[in-house]
């Protein structure tokens, strides 16, 4: 959970900053050479999701998904994703309905 | 029923697979994804009625593509859309969830969760070219 503090900083550095941190962030732990790295890059990432959810609206959401997978290339699984789901019912529809638009993100 | 360009280039790669023609093809992939009427000719070749087949066919359907049509419907074509007339109206009248799902499961069309990977990801993709 993120405190007051960060949730500020998110909000007014807004979400490409929040995307290429939480970028690296979930890099970082790819890269630490750990066995479970895998685990815990999804555990990771599935704190990131909720945040973003929280903070950011449709677009930037699924902009700052879009960095993770297509700039940073995070080997990101839906299935091994524990909010996956809740991701898919909310921007699931948008997602397959702007296929054209996001490419240009 | 929406799908992505990546499901239907999926699809289509089904009937490239058998050299199904273009006019064909879309008859075919509209009656699977939004239940569409395929029309007399090709819902006689689904329920497996050869006389009302030859009967409605078009003059400029070859036996060539015929035989494409038929390959890809016996290596593809889910059980549930085919082989009496009760079950191709029962295709059409099955709710859009039911439909995708069996497209699913016999990997014809991709999950909604790949669509919204691959959406994300931005794969490349290319439409099959039809003849």
């Amino acid at each position: 959970m993120m405190s007051e503090h960060q949730r500020l900083m998110a909000l007014l550095k807004g979400p490409d900053w929040y995307a290429h941190e939480s970028g690296k962030d979930l890099l970082a732990v790819l890269n630490q050479g750990k066995r479970k790295r895998y685990k815990s890059m999804n555990s990771t990432a599935d704190k990131h999701i909720l945040t973003i959810m929280h903070l950011f609206d449709n677009e930037q959401s699924v902009r700052i998904l879009k960095t993770w997978l297509s700039t940073y290339k995070l080997p990101l699984d839906p299935y091994r994703l524990k909010t996956f789901d809740q991701f898919h019912e909310q921007f699931g529809k948008f997602i397959t309905n702007n296929t054209a638009t996001i490419e240009s993100y | 029923m929406n799908i992505t360009v990546y499901s239907r280039n999926r699809l289509y790669e089904t009937f490239t697979k058998w050299d199904v023609p273009r006019d064909f093809a879309d008859p075919m992939a509209n009656y699977l994804v939004y239940g569409y009427e395929p029309g007399g000719f090709f819902t006689a070749l689904l329920a497996n009625d050869f006389f009302a087949a030859i009967q409605s066919s078009h003059p400029s359907n070859t036996v060539e593509a015929l035989k494409c049509l038929v390959g890809w419907i016996n290596d593809c074509m889910p059980p549930e859309a085919y082989s009496n007339y009760n079950r191709v109206s029962e295709w059409c009248r099955l709710p859009d969830g039911h439909r995708r799902a069996i497209l699913e499961k016999y990997e014809l069309i991709y999950t909604e969760q790949e669509e919204v990977m691959l959406a994300l990801r931005s794969e490349s993709t290319v439409e099959p070219v039809l003849f």
